[in-house]
């Protein structure tokens, strides 16, 4: 509950699956173990169903062939892509827990420059866990990071972030070329470390890779379909790309975040570049077409689940792009199909994750009107929270800045602000308050610091008053 | 193409001089400075004489100089950080490059001294992709390239008139935040240019900037002066509201606008809580001004920087105007300075 300077990630071992696409064997896990051990996978076994495929020892897993496939989704089981690695989409969906994880099998633990392996999952945990910063773009990348902050000029109202929907983290050595790209360039190799995390700007498109990908399956998870890829497909290797769009256009609309950049992980296997081709060859002109209709899809305000979006996006997609092909209307189909199939395999409904960091039983209120003066006790146990409260005033706008620090909604009269706060991971509460009655007055930052620390105190006139700083023990 | 192909007299380094001595600061600089042509302004509210060392291929502008071209009632355009604005105004070059004078060059990972003007150069003369993210960056860059689902449509680009640099050691936080982490200091070097897409919005800061005066030379303007703006990074918004007319003209008109690389060194100075006082007349303002900015739509009609700018100035006059007298002033200075531009700025 209360937060220390750094706080300890959670591990979220119970919260989050591990979804893996794979045809032939999972030896790769070997050098994930100490990463992934304590995480349930979910194996989703594409190609030949009789083969068998040796998960190595001491991994708790579900695995999942063609013939599970079918069985469980009965007729809608259409919907799901075979030949391909598009089938790990299944994975999302009959998975119970809130994050998804999802790797290649040809993906493997990277070092930073450092030298250090990097814990791709707990990078990406942090970035799932922190808000995104969709409407503003700060040029010092994410301002939760340790040792980064928003920068100067950076709307106040719009610090609080918005939640985090998807992780999209990259690949060194081989990259996510596609075929052309491949063909032109066979040997080039990404050693470039970009230590950012970075949120992708609302109205932008990207194109996501699911090599490496994380995200929030109660936020997202029914828009993450990876469409009609592979055998009896016109097309392959656009299946995460069909999915990023989609994902993109709906967390615009919702209000949610996507993150790109770390972590990193080595990708070691170059497929072959005219395989690829082949499978990518419609992709390459009709994304010519796709990419507008994705620029310009509107959803009405009454979409207000992703079910609905995903719907809403179901009956455009074969409204406008089938006419460019046939293609579109199976896949509007099957995304019809994926919807039903995902809220059967999902009975209570796609729940909205309430606020950022989830719900706390044991969350505590503070109440801040509490007088250190007239020597209440108060309700909170302020000398157990190490906070710092920078303040600052003006006539009629207060900007708040408590390091840790939870507070009453009452005084949140602002409509642009939700009703409770909770701490951030980092400590962190952002705060706009627009009432007049609720000013905090800053003397000096000095004199926060060299007063003896236990409460507060609350004018109602905007005059300088006896100000005394928060500072408690670390519990 | 490499910065060879560009010849150095098509550059100019503005810098505006807020200190008098500007001997280390022009010595660290050397390396990367003296195979250009320097503009140095004086701030007209500086007394003190500039102490600029040999060596430099320069023109110094002062008050005086600055009252000759403009007039003195015009001059105060021109007061303290703005005074490179008057830099911008006379050059007759190309592409700009503008750090602040309490910058020095940084080192990268390798240890080896940044050039801050060549990448810029660099950022300035490949394309920018501001309408489809590219997530390994700039894809023009060595040992980078579009990925995977990248439409082929749009690999060519468009022309980059802005690069917009960062700091490493004293970033450019406002004074809030910097007065809450005192200790913060910028350590993290990211290897990385990328374009900021079309229509979002970011913080343009003024220390360390270059682009492309051919191309938005009159888009940069010093409009929004705070009544208590003062002498300190934290005491201005003027590159803030400067960068975001610039970032819509940049959409309007099918430019690009770079952010990353490259780093410069940013010293201390200054108290952050004194700056606090001030500041919140910034901070406050632009909370008014994001929905204004995101949702100004310029007309076709406007197809150079200086329409874009008269058009701004319109739409800030009627939508902004009537909240804040300050708003007012700055469409007024838009206006104004684009008739200055016409007149002092072109050749």
């Amino acid at each position: 509950m209360a937060g220390t300077a750094v706080s300890p990630i959670p591990l979220l071992k119970d919260e989050l699956d591990i979804v893996i696409p794979t045809i032939r064997n999972l030896d790769f896990l070997e050098m994930w173990r100490p990463f992934f051990q304590s995480y349930h996978l979910i194996i989703v076994q594409d190609g030949d169903p009789s083969k068998t495929i040796n998960v190595p020892e001491g991994f708790d897993y579900e695995l999942y062939n063609r013939n599970d496939i079918n069985r469980i989704l009965g007729p809608k089981a259409s919907c799901i892509s075979f030949k391909d690695s598009a089938c790990r989409c299944f994975g999302y969906m009959v998975s119970k827990k809130k994050y998804i994880y999802t790797i290649d099998d040809d993906c493997f633990v990277a070092k930073n420059p450092s030298g250090q392996e990097i814990n791709a999952l707990e990078q990406h945990i942090k970035n799932l866990l922190c808000p995104a910063t969709p409407f503003f773009f700060n040029t010092l990348y994410d301002p939760y990071r340790e040792g980064a902050d928003f920068v100067r000029g950076y709307p106040f109202s719009l610090r609080e972030g918005a939640p985090t929907a998807v992780s999209h983290g990259l690949w060194l050595n081989i990259p996510d070329y596609d075929a052309p790209t491949q063909l032109v360039k066979p040997r080039e190799r990404n050693t470039r470390y970009v230590d950012a995390v970075m949120t992708i700007p609302k109205g932008t498109l990207f194109p996501m890779c699911g090599m490496n990908l994380a995200f929030d399956r109660e936020l997202i998870g029914p828009a993450m379909y990876f469409g009609l890829m592979g055998d009896g497909q016109p097309i392959g290797r656009y299946d995460d790309m069909w999915a990023g769009w989609c994902i993109k256009v709906i967390c615009d609309h919702l209000g949610y975040g996507v993150k790109t950049g770390l972590p990193y992980i080595w990708h070691s296997k170059a497929s072959n570049p005219f395989v690829n081709l082949k499978k990518e060859y419609k992709g390459i002109y009709w994304q010519e077409e796709l990419i507008p209709f994705f620029q310009s899809v509107v959803l009405p305000k009454d979409c207000t689940s992703v079910q609905k979006c995903y719907l809403e996006l179901s009956k455009q997609v074969r409204a406008k792009l089938g006419k460019v092909d046939e293609y579109f209307n199976k896949l509007a189909d099957a995304m019809v199909t994926w919807i039903e199939a995902w809220d059967e395999q999902n009975p209570s409904g796609g729940k909205p994750a309430d606020m950022l960091w989830g719900e706390s039983s044991t969350e505590e209120v503070i109440d801040l009107t509490f007088d250190h003066e007239s020597g209440g006790s108060g309700k909170f146990p302020w000398n157990r929270i190490p906070i710092e409260v920078l303040l600052s005033c003006t006539a009629d706008n207060l900007y708040l800045w408590p390091r840790v620090f939870k507070c009453m909604s009452h005084l949140l009269p602002s409509p642009r602000t939700p009703k409770r706060h909770r701490l951030d991971p980092q400590g962190r509460l952002w705060l706009l308050l627009t009432d007049i009655k609720n000013i905090i007055v800053l003397d000096t930052l000095q004199q926060l610091e060299a007063n003896a620390p236990t409460g507060l105190k609350v004018r109602h006139d905007g005059k300088t008053t006896q100000q005394k700083s928060l500072r408690g023990r670390c519990p | 193409m490499s910065q060879a192909n560009i010849e150095k007299s098509e550059i100019d380094i503005v810098i505006g001089a807020l200190h008098s001595d500007l001997t280390a600061f022009m010595n660290e600089w050397k390396p990367v400075f003296s195979q250009f042509h320097l503009i140095v302004v004086k701030d007209p509210d500086l007394s003190a004489e500039l102490l600029i060392p040999e060596g430099f291929n320069l023109d110094v502008y002062t008050k005086s100089d600055i009252d000759r071209v403009v007039g003195s009632a015009t001059s105060i355009l021109f007061s303290g950080y703005s005074c490179r604005y008057f830099g911008y105004l006379v050059s007759r070059k190309k592409y700009i490059i503008s750090v602040d004078d309490d910058c020095v060059p940084a080192r990268d990972n390798n240890g080896s001294l940044v050039d801050a003007v060549a990448q810029h150069i660099t950022n300035l003369t490949t394309p920018a992709t501001p309408f489809f993210f590219n997530t390994l960056y700039d894809p023009y860059c060595k040992g980078a390239d579009f990925v995977r689902g990248y439409p082929f449509s749009l690999r060519s680009g468009v022309t980059c008139a802005l690069s917009c640099g960062l700091w490493l050691n004293l970033a450019d936080y406002d004074a809030p935040t910097q007065a809450l982490k005192p200790e913060q200091r910028n350590s993290r070097y990211v290897d990385a240019v990328l374009t900021v897409p079309a229509r979002s919005l970011m913080p343009v800061s003024g220390i360390n900037i270059a682009f492309s005066r051919e191309l938005l030379g009159p888009a940069l303007i010093p409009a929004l002066r705070l009544a208590g703006e003062g002498k300190l990074r934290w005491e201005t918004v003027e590159d803030v509201w400067s960068g975001m007319c610039a970032k819509v003209i940049c959409d309007h008109l099918g430019l690009g606008v770079k952010t990353g690389l490259p780093y410069v060194w940013r010293n201390e100075r200054g108290n952050a809580i004194e700056s606090l006082r001030k500041e919140w007349e910034g901070v406050k303002l632009m909370e008014e001004v994001v929905p204004f900015f995101q949702s100004v739509r310029l007309p076709e009609s406007a197809i150079t920087a200086e329409d874009c700018v008269v058009e701004m100035a319109k739409a800030v006059k009627e939508q902004l105007g009537q909240s804040d007298p300050m708003f007012a002033r700055a469409a007024e200075v838009m206006v104004e300075w684009v008739k200055l531009w016409k007149k002092v700025g072109s050749s």
